[in-house]
């Protein structure tokens, strides 16, 4: 069975289409380890790391 | 002596090289040893008798000959079965290879081949090496020779145990979050994991490709040297001439511990048998000092968006063709990995030099870097959770806590016995080098073995 698209802007959006989509498929024993997936997501997605577009271009690595 | 003592390859080495001990009759009596004791501690899904006695007898005339490989010549070893052995089934512990045979020997089994070494054995583990406990395979779980009630850790489990139990000198296992040196503290042995692509990946089931090590398993440091020389194709010898058994010189020896989110959630025995080792480090005179981490927090997360979508990506076709081929907690995960975002991927890979830029600076003035390699000891076979400084957690994130990071980093990283709880569990003591210093972490390790074998 093919999985729907999951195309979230945020963390919510995208457990909410992830466990939809699960239970859809017949794997609702998913969903204990897509909510927690998303708690590390959220993390992921606030790392200080994440907003290179803003930095100087100097501190991205050469060579590309 | 213990019989995983008699078994150190700087004891056996010697021996077969004089010829007071000839091969066969070391393979015969490990063989032997393996039939009285695998079915207790489930180690072995494959056992090579015939193949392995016809190596030791061809090996055994080599050295009638004259010809001489080195430490490994005759030396008996096993193979996590996610490692080709040519002409036998690589089955990953699972359903979805029962079929598969391999063509020829991956390349660390050809170079351990090469120098003499005797397969006995193929070892079990985590199914495709998807966990930390060697519970979830099709062969059954692999169990712990110290107390058969409870995990030899994961997922070169199998390669643990028997290394435990004398069935074997050394193993090869593999380490994409802690692989090789979990089972190690769990067992009280020897794991190394070296820089990340040291030692040739070929032949080898992927879990998760940019995080996957090939390693050396053995009894002691010295053996793991060897093993580790022989798996990296270059000259064996055995470590400086005795060396593992006297005082070493620990003096002036620099050692970092990263105490913030590593020394955080810890139980108390492990925690205890940590702050021994560091005491014992201290007072053979290595420098001591502390270092930090500083996105720590970040490394389970950045793990999980990196190994997560790729160990689903390689089992992709198989996962929507016979998912039930799968134990349903490796199927689940498999399953989960299919959620993960690109662009969540790539910024996972960002976090990843991030990282690996900190280790390196906390590397920049030591020897190594000082940690537990298992926050707790072995757990019991079917526990899922374990309640650390009043909070509950899952004992597969707990077991990977420590290790995973250098998976990420690529640096190289050893466990080694530091003591046992009131129980009697092993713990284990991780030491941490420079990327590409694989051999100079494992001269600090030997010193570290030495003084941890010292009376307190």
């Amino acid at each position: 069975m093919t999985r729907e698209a999951v195309r979230p802007r945020d963390v919510r959006e995208w457990a909410e289409s992830a466990v939809s989509d699960a239970e859809r498929r017949g794997l609702p024993d998913l969903r204990p380890l897509l909510e927690n997936l998303a708690q590390s997501l959220a993390v992921l997605r606030a790392a200080d790391w994440n907003d290179p577009a803003l930095a100087d271009a100097g501190d991205e690595d050469e060579g590309r | 002596m213990r019989m995983r003592d008699e078994m150190s390859i700087a004891v056996l080495a010697p021996r077969i090289a004089a010829r007071e001990l000839s091969a066969e009759r070391l393979t015969g009596e490990t063989l032997e040893r393996i039939a009285r004791v695998n079915p207790q501690v489930n180690a072995f899904i494959a056992v090579l008798a015939d193949r392995a006695l016809a190596d030791a007898r061809r090996l055994d005339a080599d050295i009638a000959r004259g010809r001489y490989a080195g430490p490994l010549h005759g030396i008996p070893v096993s193979v996590k079965d996610l490692v080709d052995v040519g002409g036998v089934a690589t089955t990953a512990a699972s359903r979805v290879r029962r079929a598969h045979v391999a063509q020829r020997d991956a390349t660390v089994v050809e170079r351990l081949r090469a120098a003499g070494a005797i397969v006995v054995g193929k070892t079990n583990l985590h199914e495709f090496a998807y966990g930390t406990t060697s519970e979830d395979s099709a062969y059954g779980p692999v169990r712990n020779p110290r107390d058969t009630s409870r995990s030899a850790g994961g997922s070169s489990g199998g390669s643990a145990a028997a290394i435990a139990a004398g069935l074997c000198a050394g193993s090869v296992g593999t380490d994409t979050g802690g692989s090789i040196r979990i089972p190690a503290a769990a067992c009280g042995t020897v794991g190394l994991k070296p820089t990340f692509g040291e030692i040739p990946c070929r032949g080898v089931v992927p879990l998760s490709r940019s995080l996957d090590h090939v390693g050396p398993m053995a009894g002691d440091v010295a053996s793991t040297w060897v093993l580790y020389q022989a798996m990296s194709g270059v000259p064996v010898a055995l470590p400086a001439s005795g060396r593992a058994n006297t005082q070493p010189d620990a003096k002036h020896m620099r050692v970092a511990i990263p105490r913030r989110y590593f020394l955080d959630l810890l139980d108390a025995d492990v925690r205890a048998r940590f702050g021994d080792a560091i005491e014992r480090l201290g007072r053979a005179g290595a420098v001591l000092s502390d270092t930090d981490i500083s996105h720590a927090e970040a490394i389970p997360t950045v793990y999980l968006h990196i190994q997560l979508p790729e160990s689903s990506a390689y089992h992709a076709k198989t996962l929507e063709r016979e998912p039930e081929s799968y134990t349903p907690g490796v199927r689940l995960r498999l399953e989960l990995g299919r959620y993960v975002l690109a662009e969540d991927y790539v910024r996972a890979l960002r976090g990843r030099e991030v990282l690996q830029h900190e280790v390196d600076a906390a590397l920049a003035d030591v020897d190594a870097l000082a940690l537990p390699t298992l926050p707790i000891p072995a757990p019991a076979i079917g526990q899922a959770g374990v309640r650390l400084d009043g909070a509950d957690v899952p004992v597969r994130a707990v077991m990977l806590r420590l290790t995973q990071l250098f998976d990420i980093s690529g640096h190289p990283a050893i466990s080694l016995p530091c003591g046992e709880t009131p129980a009697g569990l092993p713990v284990g003591l991780q030491l941490v080098g420079r990327r590409g210093g694989t051999a100079d972490l494992l001269g600090v390790a030997m010193a570290c073995e030495a003084l941890m074998a010292v009376p307190h």
